[in-house]
């Protein structure tokens, strides 16, 4: 290696980064070459500086009570704030609720439920891969059989000769803390898919053998309470496509 | 993972203890509106705390949870820099060597940098500013949590080369930056001159 071409690795070797071998033959240039020695240990001191001064800071203890305290309390028990914060945004709310309504009822939607961001949050985990499902498998059967053992209700993954449902494997993940849920990822055609699938029992007021549909962010979401059940279809695919995948999961018999 | 609620909270604010210096001053150095850091990180905590059951023990939850902060500030930086981790384009993912800058400009700050650098604390973050977003997150992460390039490739969800390209960019750019602060406040030792 020589000069030029060591130091179109200075920032790999400054960070530790890149392969043993190409460290070991910046450092055996090093110890050959003062010029290039002493210009790596300038880059690397002036680096150190500028790190230094960009990681200053101090912790503040009150902050830090106050989120830990809020962030990790159920809603229903957070602290109180004042009265009048309080009122502020209850008002507000209130007036985004009916806006919502009104809207909704205009587009013959229902509003989003934390149901369905959550079941769109998850499909978007998948699609961009963080989330990979805990069981790989192009089989109905086999993912049927691993809710078997993986969750305490029923759960079915819909056949591919139903509506074209291509499964490509699926999971099991917990909705606001409580909610075990499970989740059937694949595809209809070229566009992914995602089924969430929840016991009924644990949804507690949920209104029964509702349909609803919305909108969260780019998908369309589809639920419905089916059997014992509470099912969500999400997915850029066509609304008709999600609701017969939707309507197709409640035909099954009983296993 | 079935903890029962309480040892799950103990669990997560014992994760989260070792990491609250460097993600409130990461915080702070990316938010254009410093008043928004407690609402950000409570935002990113509650999120993360949410999804702790996705998390699986014994991996990396330091970038985990770095991810979650990152996410909510880029939420609320958005309206002031909607462009954000395109697709990078091949310029962005080569690397950058400080031999792209002048030689002589930067002697100055090269030859001392702490006796700089200690006159220059506001001008460090003004040339923070300087920086795209993706740059400027890029550098924080790697110089205040000494995150390693994958991870910050798993952080931001961008490719590894643009890691490398945006980190390399943003190195450059700090000391042009730097370098042009210190000269104008005349902070770089002098050769010898004659005396009258």
């Amino acid at each position: 290696m020589n000069c030029n071409e060591v130091r179109q690795h200075w920032m790999l070797y400054l960070d530790s980064e890149g392969d043993p071998e190409l460290h070991l033959r910046i450092r055996n240039h090093l110890g050959g070459c003062a010029v290039c020695a002493r210009w790596f240990a300038e880059q690397q001191r002036l680096e150190q500086e500028i790190g230094k001064c960009l990681s200053t800071g101090v912790l503040t203890p009150e902050l830090w009570n106050r989120v830990g305290s809020k962030a990790t309390v159920p809603p229903g028990i957070r602290a109180r704030r004042g009265k009048w914060p309080l009122l502020t945004t209850l008002g507000a709310t209130a007036a985004v609720l009916l806006a919502l309504v009104i809207f909704f009822q205009l587009e013959g939607r229902s509003p989003s439920t934390d149901l369905t961001r959550n079941a769109a949050d998850l499909h978007g985990q998948w699609l961009r891969g963080n989330v990979r499902p805990d069981f790989v498998s192009s089989s109905d059967q086999e993912v049927d059989r691993y809710f078997k053992t993986s969750v305490p209700f029923k759960v079915h993954c819909p056949p591919r000769t139903d509506v074209d449902f291509q499964v490509q494997g699926a999971g099991v993940f917990f909705m606001k803390d409580r909610h075990q849920a499970a989740y059937i990822v694949g595809h209809v055609g070229k566009a992914p898919v995602s089924i969430v699938v929840l016991d009924r029992a644990s949804l507690d007021g949920l209104p029964t053998d509702r349909f609803d549909r919305c909108r969260e962010g780019d998908f369309l979401v589809v639920s419905k309470v089916i059997a014992e059940n509470v099912v969500v279809v999400i997915g850029s695919a066509s609304p008709e496509v999600l609701e017969r995948l939707l309507n197709a999961y409640g035909t099954y018999p009983e296993g | 993972l079935n903890r029962s609620s309480e040892c799950k909270r103990e669990l997560f604010l014992t994760l989260l203890l070792p990491l609250q210096r460097s993600l409130e001053v990461y915080c702070r150095r990316m938010l254009r509106n410093p008043s928004q850091v407690e609402d950000v990180l409570q935002s990113a905590v509650m999120e993360a705390f949410a999804r702790f059951d996705r998390y699986v023990e014994g991996t990396n939850f330091r970038a985990w949870m770095f991810r979650f902060v990152t996410l909510e500030i880029f939420n609320r930086n958005r309206k002031k820099e909607p462009a954000l981790f395109r697709d990078c384009p091949e310029e962005i993912a080569a690397v950058q060597r400080p031999e792209d800058l002048p030689e002589d400009a930067v002697a100055g700050l090269l030859e001392d940098p702490s006796r700089v650098l200690e006159h220059l604390e506001d001008q460090v973050v003004e040339a923070l500013w300087q920086l795209t977003t993706s740059e400027r997150a890029v550098l924080l992460l790697r110089a205040i949590a000494e995150f390693s390039y994958h991870e910050m490739h798993e952080i931001l969800s961008i490719p590894l080369g643009s890691v490398i390209g945006y980190l390399s960019r943003a190195r450059l750019k700090m000391r042009r930056s730097l370098t042009a602060y210190a000269a104008q406040r005349g902070l770089f030792r002098r050769t010898e001159e004659p005396r009258q």
